[in-house]
C-alpha cells in the first residue's frame, strides 16, 4: 500500500532522514518509534507532501512526485495537535469534507462514531483535547481513505482520552484499515501496531513484527521500565 | 486549479480575517478617520472659501497613503505565518489540494477582506461627503480605486513577508518595517538621491515608481485635480512627457507589476516551503 525507497531529508544543514526504505502492506498497522529527532514525524510529513525530500514515495501505486493530490486522497491525516479554526464541529467537518471531495452526508455517522453527535454545534475551541482529537479522527475518515496517518495521536491526551481514542483506532485496525503512526507510548503501540519500525538518527534501525504476546519485546520495554520506576509489577 | 476549492479557501480566509478582527478594527478606524478628515477638510473650506472637495480629497489621500498599507501589510503578514505556527497550514496542505490552490485561495480571501475593510471606510466617508454636498463622484471613486490598488500591493507584500518570516512575530515586525520603509524612508531615499546624484527628472520619476505609495499618490492626484502642481515637480514633468492617460497607464502598470512580482515570488517560495 505504501512504498518508500531511499527517502532522504536535509533541513538546516542536518540530515533528518537518510536512505529510508519502508513498505506497509494493505491492512497492516505499523508504528514508527524512536527517540525525539529520530525522524518519525518528518517521515510522515514527507508522505503528506509537506517536506521536500529525495527518494520515492508511492501510495496505492500512485507516485507522490507525479500526483500528490492523488496520493493525499488515499490518506487520512490526524496531526498531533488538531488545528480547526471553524466555529463548530459540524462546520469543521463540512469544510474538510468539501476539501476532500467527500459527501457531507457522511458527517452525522462519523460524529456518532467518535461520540461527538451531541456536540456537533458546539464551538470547537470549547472542546477538550480528547474531543478535538476525536474530531480530528472523524475528519481523517472523511471520504473513507484506505490509509490513516497518525502523528503521536494521544500525546496531548489524559488517560481517559487516550483510552477512548485507542479504542476507536483499534476498531479501525480490526476493520482492516491501513495505519501508519508515530508514537512514544508503548501502551498505544502494543494496542494498535502489528509491526514496529525503529528509527535512529534518520535511518531504519530495526523493523519487526510484534507477536500476539508482548513478553520480551524490546521496543515495548518502556512499559516494564515505567512499571518498575513506579514500584509496580515488572 | 479547481475554482471550487479556491472559493472554499477564500471564504474561509474572509471568515478568519473577520474573526481575528484586525480588518474589522482597521475598517472602523479608517471609517472614523475618513469622516473626521472629510469633516475637517470641509469646515476649512467654508472658512477660507477654497474648493471643499480638493481640500478634503487631498487630506483623504494622505490618510489613504498612511493607513491602507498599515491595514493591509499586517493582514497579509499574519496570514501564512500564523497558520504555519499553529499547524493549520500543514493540515490544509496535507489535504488533497495543490499548494497553488491553497496559496491562491488564501490570497483571494485576504484581498476580499481588505476590500471589505476599504469599502466600509470609503462608504462611511462617501455617505458623509454626499450628505454635505460638493462631491465629485468620479474623483472620489478614482481615489478609492487607487487606495484599493495600494491595498492589493500591500497585501501581496505582506504575504511575501509572511512566508519568508515563518513566525507571526517576525512577520509582524517585518510588516512594520516595510510600512516605515514605504511611508517614510523611501521618500528620504529619493530626496538623498536627488541631492547627491543630481538625477534628472526622468530618472527621478523612475526612482519614484519603485515605491508603490508614490505611484498611488500620483495616480490619485491625477484624478482629484486638474491643477498639475498637486503632482509635484516630478509628476508635472511626467504629465508633460507622457500626457495624463499614458501616465495613468504607467502608474497602474507599476502597481500591477508590484502585485504580480511579489505574489509570484511568494507562491514560488510557498511551493518549496518545508512545513515542519
Amino acid at each position: 500500500m505504501i512504498r518508500i525507497r531511499g527517502l532522504a531529508v536535509r533541513l538546516s544543514s542536518r540530515d533528518i532522514l537518510q536512505g529510508v526504505d519502508l513498505d506497509v502492506a494493505r491492512g497492516e498497522s505499523v508504528a514508527l518509534v524512536g527517540a525525539n529527532g529520530a525522524g518519525k514525524t518528518t517521515l510522515l510529513r514527507c508522505l503528506l507532501g509537506l517536506v521536500r525530500h529525495t527518494g520515492s514515495i508511492s501510495v496505492g501505486g500512485i507516485d507522490l512526485a507525479r500526483d500528490a493530490v492523488g496520493v493525499k486522497r488515499q490518506l487520512g491525516y490526524m496531526p498531533q495537535v488538531p488545528a480547526f479554526c471553524e466555529e463548530s464541529a459540524r462546520a469543521a467537518l463540512t469544510f474538510v469534507a468539501k476539501l476532500r471531495g467527500a459527501s457531507v452526508d457522511e458527517i452525522p455517522a462519523l460524529l456518532e462514531r467518535v461520540g461527538l453527535s451531541a456536540h456537533a454545534h458546539r464551538p470547537v475551541r470549547a472542546f477538550s483535547a480528547g474531543m478535538k482529537q476525536r474530531l480530528s479522527l472523524a475528519a481523517a475518515l472523511l471520504g473513507d481513505p484506505p490509509v490513516l496517518v497518525l502523528d503521536e495521536p494521544t500525546a496531548s491526551l489524559d488517560v481517559e482520552g487516550q483510552t477512548e481514542l485507542v479504542r476507536l483506532l483499534g476498531e479501525l485496525v480490526r476493520g482492516g484499515r491501513t495505519l501508519l503512526l508515530s508514537s512514544h507510548r508503548a501502551e498505544e503501540i502494543a494496542a494498535l501496531a502489528r509491526r514496529v519500525v525503529v528509527l535512529h538518527e534518520g535511518r531504519v534501525k530495526e523493523s519487526r513484527t510484534i507477536g500476539s504476546t508482548y513478553e520480551g519485546e524490546p521496543v515495548l520495554a518502556p512499559v516494564s521500565r515505567l512499571r518498575r520506576v513506579a514500584g509496580g509489577a515488572a | 486549479m479547481r475554482l471550487a476549492i479556491v472559493g472554499l479557501l477564500c471564504a474561509r480566509e474572509v471568515r478568519s480575517s473577520v474573526r481575528h478582527r484586525w480588518s474589522l478594527v482597521g475598517a472602523l478606524a479608517f471609517a472614523l478617520l475618513a469622516v473626521a478628515v472629510a469633516h475637517l477638510g470641509m469646515s476649512g473650506a467654508a472658512q477660507w472659501g477654497v474648493s471643499a472637495f480638493d481640500r478634503t480629497s487631498a487630506a483623504l489621500l494622505n490618510l489613504v497613503l498612511l493607513f491602507v498599507p498599515l491595514l493591509a501589510l499586517p493582514l497579509g503578514a499574519t496570514s501564512f505565518s500564523g497558520e504555519m505556527e499553529d499547524g493549520t497550514l500543514s493540515y490544509l496542505v496535507a489535504q488533497p489540494l495543490t499548494r497553488a490552490e491553497v496559496f491562491v485561495g488564501k490570497l483571494c480571501g485576504l484581498l476580499a477582506a481588505m476590500t471589505l475593510s476599504l469599502l466600509l471606510g470609503f462608504g462611511c466617508a462617501a455617505i458623509f461627503l454626499g450628505a454635505r454636498g460638493d462631491v465629485s463622484i468620479q474623483a472620489f471613486a478614482t481615489m478609492a480605486a487607487g487606495a484599493w490598488l495600494l491595498g492589493v500591493v500591500s497585501t501581496a507584500i505582506g504575504v511575501l513577508l509572511s512566508i519568508v518570516a515563518r513566525t507571526r512575530s517576525r512577520a509582524l515586525t517585518a510588516a512594520v518595517g516595510a510600512w516605515l520603509l514605504l511611508v517614510f524612508l523611501c521618500d528620504f531615499g529619493v530626496l538623498a538621491l536627488a541631492a547627491t546624484q543630481a538625477l534628472g527628472a526622468n530618472a527621478l520619476f523612475g526612482v519614484s515608481l519603485v515605491n508603490p505609495l508614490q505611484a498611488t499618490k500620483m495616480l490619485s492626484a491625477l484624478s482629484i485635480s486638474d491643477r498639475l502642481e498637486v503632482l509635484g515637480p516630478v509628476g508635472v514633468h511626467a504629465v508633460r512627457e507622457l500626457g495624463r492617460p499614458a501616465l495613468a497607464g504607467v502608474l497602474c502598470a507599476t502597481l500591477a507589476a508590484w502585485t504580480l512580482v511579489t505574489s509570484s515570488t511568494a507562491l514560488s517560495l510557498f511551493r518549496r516551503e518545508n512545513l515542519t
